[in-house]
């Protein structure tokens, strides 16, 4: 897509590709170019919508605030300074920031149900094992939504998101080291955890 | 449930096994438990997608929204280049009332004061 409205102080990126540009120069124009944005949304979508859509565990509740953080990070662009973090580690904290309050203004810290989310997995042929394999991810949901925010968090952005440990210190505001460290305390507490209950 | 599903990639175990560091042959027996774990976390978290026609609306609104927000701040920065002398001059305006205010409060406690040291000193006459 390339940028249509002409405007002279971006005008030298006129004839530039939105897709190719860099994060960084992106970030740039998209104070100021609409289109953009546009490319900036495009980009990032669907990682934001996933961490949302498993710290929420519904379709509506994802949508509603996916729609939200970026609406919300579109307001705050004009002010957003690059400091060497990653553009979608901004957008992981605002959308972090509208989960949380959701659950606050729900008063709850809803335990969403498996028959809410879709689990993944092929359908095995054999009924007794596919039974089987569903009641391990249901355990397994449960005990993960036992844990701690910040380790449900931090489980989120390592496999729904695919992040580096580095990634996802720049979204949790913590160091490469200490992501390591509370990863393997998380395994080793959901392992105590699922151990326990005989899994 | 219209969430589609990316495909399982395995580079979130690789990830997750170099999230151990090195370890040597010896502890790999007491690494598998987490391996595996890693493993069925991985099945469990999958990556999901929004619907495709969810993301086009809001991409839509978004891009509505961008423009309308750019040309307020292009009417702003243009308003403010014309109002900013009648700015500075409101900013003196105020520097002056808060002042006058400032000396009539002043001028009433003194006036207070001198009234009630007359008032004695004319009953200890």
């Amino acid at each position: 897509m390339t940028r249509n409205d002409g405007r002279a102080a971006i005008g030298t990126l006129a004839d530039v590709e939105l897709t190719d540009l860099p994060e960084p120069a992106l970030i740039e124009l998209a104070k100021q170019d609409a289109d953009a944005f546009g490319e900036l949304y495009r980009r990032h979508v669907d990682r934001i919508y996933s961490y949302i859509y498993y710290r929420t565990g519904n379709v509506a509740d994802a949508e509603d605030l996916t729609a939200r953080t970026f609406y919300q990070a579109l307001k705050g662009l004009p002010k957003y300074a690059q400091r060497g973090a990653p553009f979608v580690a901004w957008l992981y904290r605002i959308a972090h920031n509208l989960v949380a309050n959701h659950h606050r203004s729900r008063s709850r810290w809803k335990l969403t149900s498996l028959d809410d989310l879709e689990l993944t997995g092929k359908p095995a042929d054999d009924p007794d094992r596919a039974a089987e394999a569903n009641e391990r991810q249901h355990a397994l949901w449960s005990a993960i939504r036992r844990q701690p925010e910040e380790r449900q968090r931090l489980l989120i952005l390592k496999f729904a998101e695919r992040l580096s440990n580095e990634e996802i210190g720049s979204a949790m505001g913590r160091t490469e080291s200490a992501i390591k460290s509370l990863y393997f305390r998380t395994l080793k507490a959901l392992k105590a955890d699922l151990e326990a209950r005989g899994w | 449930m219209t969430v589609s599903r990316i495909p399982l990639k395995m580079a979130s175990v690789a990830a997750a096994r170099s999230s151990f560091g090195r370890s040597k042959p010896g502890d790999l027996l007491q690494l598998k438990p987490f391996l595996n774990l890693a493993r069925e976390l991985a099945v469990l978290l999958a990556p999901v997608r929004p619907r495709e026609a969810f993301s086009a609306e809001l991409e839509l609104g978004l891009l509505a929204a961008a423009r309308q927000q750019n040309a307020q701040t292009s009417l702003h920065a243009f308003g403010q280049i014309d109002d900013g002398p009648m700015r500075r001059y409101d900013g003196a305006g105020n520097r002056v009332v808060i002042g006058a205010a400032a000396v009539g409060s002043a001028v009433s406690i003194v006036g207070l004061v001198a009234y009630m040291l007359h008032r004695r000193g004319e009953r200890a006459a």
